[in-house]
Formats: C-alpha cells, sequence, structure tokens
C-alpha cells in the first residue's frame, strides 16, 4: 500500500483530535474548585517558572510551568491561604474562599527578596529537586553565564562547557559534545526553534547574545516525549519577553564587540531588542590597516527581537526573531603583465564575499482553553545559509551556497488533571529543504537538493504514584517521508524520594535522528574548528540514527542550597553515519555505516545561593565507534561487497574532565569569578611513517609512486592533558540612574600550553656533519595567557 | 574596600606581566617506534599485458629524502599461485628506464610474459623477504564483460558520438565496471582515453561524458579506430584505483593484504573496434 503524505497528514490529525476530546471528556465538571494564574517577577513582569503555588495547611499545590503556569483543582469548598514561594523572592500570600466549584485566577508578582549586605541569585534549584522527574536537567540562568570567565566576553556554551558530561574539545570550539554524542545530535532551540549553526567565528563564539537570554534548559540525555529528532541533548534557551513595567536598557563594550539591549511595554504586552557586533575590523583597519596592507575583513553580527502581546490573560501571542551573520569580504587589485610597458598594471578588482549565518522567526499563541487545559501553537522558520560569492573578472566567478530550511508548526497542550496527574500532548510537523549549489564560471557543477517532510505527535504523562514515587511516561511517533519510515520512541522517567532530602532517578528511551551533519574527523582541519555545519537529510537509503537512552543517579539536597548529584548513562547508538573519504565513485558510497556506545558516570556538587556559589564536577566518560572502513566499493545493494568495520574511541572521547567554576560577591561592588578545567587528553591519529601511493596505467613502466604519511591506527593516541585557570573581577560603580561594571578577566592564568593539533614534520633533516636527526613533531597550542577589559551598564 | 580591588587589581597586573604573552609552539622530539612494513602491489588482469610486483618497504618519518629514498627490496621471493599453477616473478630493474618509474627503481616481472589472468579463477601471492616476513594476498578475477554493443568495427559519427550506447553482460563477481574509449596519437604511439579516469559506470551506459575536444579540433592527428575497453574491477582494485587523493593524504588506506600494506586485485577486459569520423 502507497501511503501517501496526505493520508498520514490524516492519521496524524485524527490522532490529535482523539488527543483532544479525551482530554475534553475527561474534563467534565466535577464539584471540585480551581485556582489558576500566572507566576511573575514584579520588577519587570517576567514569568517564573519553578515556583512553588501552595495551599497552605494542605497537600495541594503546583509549581509553575516554563510559562510560568500554575493550577490548582479539586480543592474542597473553604477558606484557603495561597502561598508562592521562590528562592531570591519574598513569600506571596492570598486569603481565597473557594465555593460551588468556583474556579479563581489569581496572578501572584513576587518582589525580590533584597537584604542589605547579602548578594540574592534567584534560584529555583529547590523546587525542581523536590517537582522534577526527568533525569540529567539542568537550567542555568544568566546571571551565571555572565558570571562565568569566558574569553573577551560571556559565551553560553562555554558555560555548559563547565557542566558534567559536556566534552570541550578545544579553546577554539564551543561545540557540544553530550555524553558521547558529536554536536549535531544536540536540538539547540531558541525561543522553540531549532538553531542549525550556533556559532561564530568558525565555533569559537556561540551565537547567542547572553543579554537578551532569560533562561536555559540543557537536558543531558533521557528527555522526554515531547521533544524529537535529536539522539543526544536539548538545549532549550528562551529570551526574555522584555520589561512590561518600564523602560530599560543594558548592554556592554568589550574587545570584541558592543552590545546593546533595550525592553519596555508596549499596549497590553511588551518589547526587547538587542544587538551585538564586532569591531575589530574597524579599529585595525583604522588605526593599524591604514599604515600597513593588512586588514581584518571579518566581522559578525546578530540581532534578537521580541514582542508580546496580551489579548486577555489567557490569550498571548509572541512574535520572536533571531538574525546573525559572520561576514568575510575581501577585495584586492587584479594585475596584470604589460607587455608593451613591460611593466605590472592593475585592471580591475577581485571580491570575494563570505557569508553564514541564522535566520529565525517565531509566532507563539499562548491559549489557556480552560484552566485545565494550557496550550501553546508555534509557526517557526529556521534557515542557516553559507554564502559564498567570487568576482575575479570577465568570465570568472564562483557562486556557492550551502542552505538549511526549517518550518515548523507545532502544538502542545497540557491537561492538568488533578494535582498529582498532568498530561502534555500534541503534534509537531517539520519541512525541511536542504540545497547545495556551486557555480563556476556560471557552470553548475553541484547541485544537491533535498526535502523532506516531518510528522510527529506524542503523549507524555506525568503522575505522582505516591508521595514518593513519580513517573513520567511518554510516546513520541513519526513519519518522516524520505523511505516512507514510521518510528515509535517510547521514554519512560522515574523518581523516587527516598528521604525528604535524597531522590533517586531514572530513565529509559529511544530516539531517533532524521538528519545529519557531517565532520569527517581524519581531516583535522574539519574536525577541529567548526566553521560551518553541511546538513544532510538521512534518505531513502539509510535508517535514521538510533540511540538508547539508559540513566539512573541519585540527587542529594544538604543545607537547603547545596545539591549533590551523581549519575551514570548507557547509550546504545545504531545506524550511525559517518562520510566516506574514499567514496569519489558517485552517490552511493557517500557515507559509512555503524554503531556505537558511551557510557559515563557524573558528579556534581552545585550551591547556587549565597555570596558564595559555584559548581563542581567530574565526568569519567567512554565513547565508542564501529564504523565500516573507508572504501569506494560500499554502495548500497551491491551484496559482493565484502564489508570491513573498525572500532575507534572518536575524537571527542575524553576519559576523565574536572571543573571548578566559582563566583565570590566580596561585597555589594566586587565580584571574583573563577574558572578551572583539567581534563585528560583527547585521541588522535599520530603520523609514523612513509609509503608510497601507487598510480598505475598498463604496463610496468606507467607505474609511479608518491610518499604519502603512513598513519596509526585511528586515534590510537592521545593528546596531553589539557588545564585552564580562568579569573574574572567585575566591579559595579552604582549612579544616580544608571550602572557600570567594568570587568577585567584573564584568560589561562597560568599560561599552560594545552596542544591544540601536532603538525609531524615530515622530512629529514641532517646536521652540519651530514648526521640524520631524529624525526619531530610540532605542538601547537591554544589560547595563551589573554587578559581582556570590558564593561557592561545599565540603565 | 577600595584598598581591597585595588590590592586585588595589582596582583592580577603582576601576574599578567609575570607570565607574559608568548604563543610558541612546542616542539619535540617524536620517535613512534615504527617498524617499516613491506608494501606489495599488484593487479593483474585477463589483458594481455605484462604483470608485475612491487615489494618495497615503507619508512620511518625521518628516513625520507627526496632524492634518495631507496625502499625497493630486491631479493625477495615472489609467486602469484592459481588452482594448480605457480609462476615466480622475478626482479628487474633497467636504469634507463624513465626517472623516477618502477622500472628505473626495481620491480618483480612474469620476465617471460607467460603468466595470464583467467576470468573466475582465484590466484594467492605470496612475498617472502630474506628476514622472513611473508605477506599475502588473494583475488578472484572477475568475468569476462562481453561487449554486446556496439559491435566490432561501428562506425560512430563525431557530432553523435555522446549518444552511443555501450553495453555489456553483467557478471556477479564484480564490483563495478570502468569505461575507457582511447585512441592513438599518430606518429607518437601514445594511446590516450577520452573518457575520464576512473569513469565507473553501469550497463548500458553512454559516451556522454567523451572529451570530445580532441575528435572536433584538428589540433594533432589521432587515429580514426577506437578501442572501447570495459573493465571489470574485483574489490580490491576497485578500492585502490578509486581511492581519492584526500584518503592518501588523512592515511585512510585500505588493508587488502595481509602481513604488509599495498593492493593485490584483479580485472577482466573485453573491447571492441570501433572507427569514428
Amino acid at each position: 500500500m502507497i501511503i501517501t503524505q496526505r493520508r498520514i497528514f490524516k492519521i496524524f490529525f485524527i490522532c490529535f483530535l482523539l488527543l483532544v476530546w479525551i482530554s475534553s471528556y475527561a474534563q467534565k465538571p466535577t464539584s471540585n474548585n480551581i485556582i489558576n494564574g500566572f507566576i511573575k517577577e514584579d520588577a519587570n513582569g517576567e514569568t517564573l517558572n519553578y515556583a512553588n503555588v501552595y495551599l497552605d495547611g494542605t497537600s495541594l499545590g503546583d509549581m509553575s510551568n516554563e510559562n510560568g503556569y500554575y493550577v490548582i483543582d479539586e480543592i474542597p469548598d473553604g477558606e484557603y491561604r495561597v502561598k508562592v514561594m521562590m528562592m531570591g523572592y519574598l513569600i506571596e500570600e492570598k486569603t481565597v474562599n473557594l465555593s460551588n466549584s468556583q474556579t479563581l485566577t489569581i496572578n501572584f508578582s513576587l518582589k525580590e527578596d533584597i537584604i542589605e549586605g547579602e548578594t540574592i541569585v534567584v534560584t529555583a534549584e529547590k523546587e525542581r529537586f523536590e517537582n522534577q522527574i526527568e533525569t540529567s536537567k539542568i537550567q542555568i540562568s544568566r546571571m551565571e553565564i555572565e558570571a562565568a570567565p569566558a574569553l573577551i566576553e560571556a559565551d553560553l556554551f562555554r558555560t555548559i562547557q563547565t557542566l558534567p558530561g559536556v566534552v570541550t574539545h578545544s579553546d577554539f570550539n564551543s561545540a557540544l559534545y553530550i555524553r558521547g554524542g558529536n554536536p549535531s545530535e544536540n536540538m539547540i532551540l531558541l525561543d522553540d526553534v531549532r538553531i542549525y549553526n550556533p556559532y561564530h567565528l568558525g565555533g569559537v563564539f556561540s551565537t547567542f547574545n547572553t543579554d537578551a537570554i532569560k533562561n536555559v534548559d540543557i537536558s543531558l540525555g533521557g528527555f522526554p516525549a515531547r521533544w524529537g529528532n535529536a539522539t543526544s541533548s536539548v538545549i532549550s534557551i528562551t529570551n526574555k519577553d522584555g520589561n512590561s513595567k518600564e523602560f530599560e536598557g543594558s548592554g556592554s563594550v568589550s574587545l570584541l564587540s558592543s552590545k546593546i539591549e533595550l525592553e519596555g511595554p508596549i499596549p497590553n504586552g511588551s518589547f526587547l531588542i538587542s544587538g551585538r557586533r564586532t569591531y575589530f575590523d574597524f579599529i585595525y583597519n583604522t588605526f593599524v590597516g591604514s599604515k600597513s596592507d593588512a586588514e581584518v575583513p571579518y566581522y559578525f553580527y546578530d540581532f534578537h527581537g521580541k514582542i508580546n502581546y496580551h489579548f486577555s490573560p489567557n490569550n498571548k501571542l509572541t512574535l520572536s526573531g533571531f538574525y546573525g551573520d559572520d561576514v568575510m569580504s575581501t577585495e584586492s587589485d587584479r594585475e596584470e603583465w604589460n607587455e608593451q610597458t613591460q611593466s605590472i598594471r592593475v585592471v580591475g578588482t577581485d571580491k570575494t564575499d563570505i557569508r553564514f549565518g541564522n535566520f529565525s522567526t517565531t509566532l507563539k499563541w499562548q491559549y489557556i482553553f480552560n484552566p485545565k487545559l494550557f496550550s501553546e501553537f508555534v509557526v517557526a522558520k529556521s534557515r542557516f545559509r553559507v554564502k559564498m560569492n567570487g568576482d575575479y573578472g570577465t568570465d570568472e566567478s564562483t557562486d556557492a551556497q550551502d542552505v538549511i530550511e526549517d518550518l515548523t508548526v507545532r502544538g502542545d497542550l497540557t491537561y492538568f488533571h488533578s494535582d498529582n496527574h498532568e498530561i502534555v500532548f500534541g503534534f509537531d510537523y517539520q519541512h525541511l529543504d536542504f540545497n547545495i549549489s556551486m557555480d563556476i564560471n556560471d557552470t553548475r557543477l553541484i547541485n544537491y537538493s533535498r526535502n523532506a517532510n516531518f510528522y510527529s505527535t506524542f503523549l507524555q504523562d506525568d503522575w505522582k504514584l505516591s508521595s514518593r514515587l513519580n513517573i513520567q511516561t511518554g510516546l513520541r511517533m513519526t513519519y518522516y517521508d524520505l523511505g516512507d519510515n514510521f518510528r515509535f520512541d517510547p521514554r519512560i522517567s522515574a523518581r523516587y524520594r527516598l528521604m525528604h532530602n535524597l531522590n533517586l532517578k531514572a530513565s529509559f528511551g529511544l530516539y531517533h535522528q532524521y538528519f545529519y551533519t557531517f565532520n569527517p574527523e581524519d581531516i583535522d582541519f574539519l574536525n577541529y574548528i567548526r566553521l560551518i555545519d553541511l546538513w544532510f537529510p538521512i534518505d531513502e537509503r539509510y535508517k535514521p540514527i538510533q540511540a538508547i537512552h539508559y540513566i539512573g543517579g541519585i540527587e542529594y539536597m544538604f543545607n537547603d542550597d547545596y545539591m549533590f548529584s551523581l549519575e551514570g548513562y548507557f547509550k546504545d547508538y545504531d545506524h550511525l553515519l559517518d562520510l566516506n573519504e574514499i567514496g569519489d565513485a558517485g552517490e552511493d558510497d557517500d557515507f559509512l555505516r555503524g554503531h556505537g556506545r558511551a557510557a559515563g558516570v557524573e558528579l556534581m556538587l552545585r550551591k547556587q545561593t549565597g555570596d558564595f556559589n559555584g559548581w563542581l564536577s567530574y565526568t569519567l566518560a567512554f565513547t565508542e565507534r564501529t564504523i565500516e572502513l573507508p572504501r569506494a566499493s560500499y554502495f548500497i545493494g551491491n551484496s559482493n561487497v565484502n564489508r570491513e568495520f573498525q572500532t575507534y574511541y572518536p575524537s571527542y572521547d575524553r576519559r576523565h574532565s574536572f571543573t571548578l567554576v566559582a563566583n565570590y560577591q566580596t561585597s555589594e561592588k566586587l565580584k571574583l569569578s573563577t574558572r578551572f578545567s583539567y581534563a585528560s587528553g583527547l585521541p588522535e591519529t599520530p603520523t609514523i611513517g612513509w609509503k608510497n601511493s601507487y598510480t598505475i596505467g598498463g604496463n610496468p613502466n606507467d607505474v609511479y609512486g608518491d610518499l604519502v604519511p603512513v598513519k596509526a591506527a585511528k586515534n590510537s593516541q592521545r593528546y596531553p592533558d589539557y588545564m585552564r585557570w580562568d579569573i574574572s573581577v567585575m566591579h559595579t560603580f552604582q549612579f544616580e540612574s544608571w550602572s557600570l561594571q567594568p570587568y577585567l578577566q584573564i584568560i589561562n592564568l597560568t599560561n599552560h600550553k594545552n596542544i591544540f593539533i601536532y603538525n609531524y614534520d615530515l622530512y629529514q633533516e641532517v646536521d652540519a656533519s651530514g648526521n640524520v636527526l631524529p624525526a619531530k613533531r610540532e605542538g601547537i597550542p591554544m589560547f595563551p595567557i589573554v587578559p581582556t577589559i570590558g564593561a557592561n551598564f545599565k540603565f | 574596600m577600595k584598598l581591597r580591588s585595588r590590592k586585588i587589581y595589582t596582583v592580577i597586573l603582576i601576574l599578567i606581566f609575570i607570565m607574559g604573552c608568548g604563543y610558541d609552539t612546542i616542539e619535540e622530539i617524536y620517535n613512534p617506534n615504527y617498524t617499516p612494513e613491506i608494501s606489495v602491489f599488484s593487479i593483474i588482469s585477463t589483458d594481455n599485458n605484462q604483470e608485475f610486483v612491487i615489494v618495497e618497504e615503507t619508512i620511518q618519518l625521518n628516513e625520507y629524502d627526496e632524492y634518495d629514498s631507496n625502499t625497493i627490496i630486491e631479493d625477495a621471493e615472489v609467486f602469484i599461485i592459481g588452482d594448480a599453477d605457480t609462476t615466480q616473478f622475478t626482479f628487474y630493474k633497467n636504469s634507463q628506464s624513465n626517472y623516477n618509474d618502477y622500472l628505473s627503481k626495481g620491480i618483480y616481472l612474469d620476465v617471460n610474459n607467460e603468466f595470464l589472468a583467467e576470468a573466475g579463477k582465484t590466484y594467492q601471492l605470496v612475498v617472502n623477504v630474506p628476514d622472513g616476513r611473508t605477506v599475502t594476498g588473494s583475488t578472484t578475477v572477475p568475468q569476462i564483460p562481453a561487449i554486446s554493443q556496439p559491435a566490432h568495427w561501428t562506425l560512430l559519427q563525431k557530432e553523435t558520438i555522446r549518444n552511443t550506447s555501450i553495453q555489456w553482460e553483467d557478471n556477479p563477481n564484480t564490483i563495478g565496471y570502468s569505461v575507457n574509449f582511447l585512441v592513438e596519437v599518430i606518429g607518437s604511439n601514445e594511446i590516450i582515453n577520452l573518457l575520464p579516469d576512473n569513469y565507473i559506470s553501469n550497463s548500458p551506459t553512454t559516451l556522454s561524458n567523451i572529451d570530445d575536444y580532441f575528435l572536433i579540433n584538428n589540433f594533432f592527428p589521432i587515429s580514426h579506430i577506437a578501442t572501447i575497453k570495459v573493465i571489470a574491477l574485483d574489490q580490491n582494485s576497485y578500492d585502490y584505483l578509486l581511492k581519492s587523493d584526500l584518503a592518501s593524504y588523512i592515511g585512510t588506506d585500505l588493508n587488502i593484504l595481509e602481513g604488509g600494506v599495498g593492493a593485490f586485485g584483479s580485472f577482466s577486459v573485453d573491447f571492441v573496434k570501433v572507427r569514428w569520423e
């Protein structure tokens, strides 16, 4: 039977209607009273998630979700004090009288708990400890991102790299290798839309402007059925809605860039805009370049914007957008030898323009059908493109581009069945276009174009079975039209509260991913620098990448603000793909197939409140991949081919990682921060000798050899251990209506020479007496000691 | 408090100056403890070419001398063993040959040109070197890809030559087929292939990729008789011939032989002669 797209769409639509009907049926009126509403921050109107809302003297309560929404139902008639608690805020309470199945909407605005002489760090760690079922989920606040020392300016991915389970590849690469997965296995969402290449400057910086970030949720594994099309992790970045109470602005100036952010109220809503641009090109070209021929032809910029409009308290529309580009543009004189004058003359200008960047826009409609049915519908478009144009005179031009475009339509509905039972369900439609092309002199040399449609629906059930045991079950069903494939991904997580401050957690899940990027490990440049990501759909010839996550761990909270967690994981990968570097014969042998596994133990001790806060993490990890040996003959369907596999540690298999991040507010004005990382070395493939590679004609006198390096077994050697100590000092000057925070940061304070890559000296050297000298290799280090200064301001 | 802040800044600034901003690379003696391996290469065929085997050693990193790297092993025993017959290959060196080809460096030849691989047969290569090491490899020669179209001596018109259909008999032991369109440059004995090197195709195919520049422009004379050759490759020869230059550089090489590096593969050939005008 041929399954058409229309039929698939109908099946999914019917499933979705069925779920809505079930939830409608389940919400038939009862005699219970309901309280619902939003929790917001008093100062700026931003919603607060993970706030505890409860009825004093009862066991009834709820935790606000990621939109700040809460609902408490099955409340018997009577008088109650509704209390809202969140660390860092004053307790808010209101007294209510409920009777006759009344539904009451109460919104709370929490005021910051400012105690003179003490620094308040807003945290929801305790609330999450008490309510969160999922394993491996960590939240990072903007304050933590900004406090952590980083090269030149605060960077989200650099902060995430300090968490357990996240491997840092090098100082030049902010890509996230999480629990044995490569960066393309992470789903990185900015305001609910996937970002496909979240880097600037070839991966040195992440693309997100930290000034605009409200919070970041990181699921290192075992994420629930709500998320799909990723086999490693989900990183969800939510930008601020904007201050709905008053106009305010902030910004910063660093050696790299300047940033500005403005936010304020609009009628029935708020707005936020922020932008950043580097200016190293301006400075260098103005002050240095004018005195020499050299110039810096590179800059990047990004822009975030968000507008919220409330039609009513239950009806909100949000439009957000992100645009960022890296630009490298050069011009040089085109010279020609003039025979008549016997001199070089300029005959024109050669121009090269390279741009790569992301564009995304999201329209989100948040609607509360009734107090127990909360919904969000999203239409989002995301695009990553690389564009390269070259104009080199008459009839000489290049035009190349790589584009991935994503149109997503998604609906998430949460049905609050009771205080102990919550059902989340929804649908997800994704249309992806992949285009790679290259024209030279108007002749098309590469033309790759595919599109893919994904239809998903999911059902997720959070059930508190007893005061100690919570279980979250879920099922995600996906159909994608390249290969007519259905996939069913079951997920389950459980939390058992052994003591009031000790949780046991476990989760299991099946995950599939339908598109992928390839950064060949053996090509050092592509492996270590993430200049661009070339995304490909996994088409009819291959199966989608599959990972099974098994996770178990404990969480222990003590002194109300120290959290200790210990987690172990095992990931079983199948249908992995890698680039076939020998496959130059045609389309059929592009990729190698294989499987893999990853396992590890992670420890984390975290303190989020008080003058002294930070975290300490240690990870022991093993990652192994078994992939076909590169061969030209591995085209699909060739049953005669003898397939061989090799097992190796991928280039991001770091065995031990230790990180300390500490922030100390010595006074109201002075803040010290430090970050120390020590990690065992990453694998590499050393060059060990020379051999001939033969080119042949038909006869013995037609055979030639070219010496090429002999490489040892893949990734059989490791670089030396990595160590880096960074510090940061920040001083606040408070003026009447504005504040200024100059800062000094020093990266790699001990100037430790961490090896980035080895350059093998392949040629024979002799001394003055003609004796052959031993072979040498040259280690190219990462960042040396780098002091940087900058300043933040707020008005 | 201000004094305390100043102290902290001062200490940090002093630290910066002490550490400096050196950004030197780290050079170190590197001894990978690599024992050179035997490198062997031979591709046998049903074509009537003289078969050969290259036997040499790989070298240590610091042994590479662009002008004087003698890697050839001259005193090995080299055999190709068929079902019932064994052919010994003899070391041969012709210093008058072209610089840097293997005839000038030394190569093992079937001196009497008696060996001719038979389609469908399995052959084993055995190389024994005096220090006791042995390299072995095996290949099964693909069946002859009998060409059914075009027929011998078909007359092709250069204006429509790209539409010429080539068809041959598929056989199950072949990994891939390479197609050649060979013409002789008159007066030089040089044979040139007007199809791309390693042009891999399945039957039927056309001459759509032919470089008809030589046919259309009469810059130098080429024979009006051409040979269309279809070469059926076994997996070893297919993988070796088609590996990219990039793969050689990055060291992603083939492990085809036991006890050494290199390749032992085979191919079979069928051809037709055609005329063109």
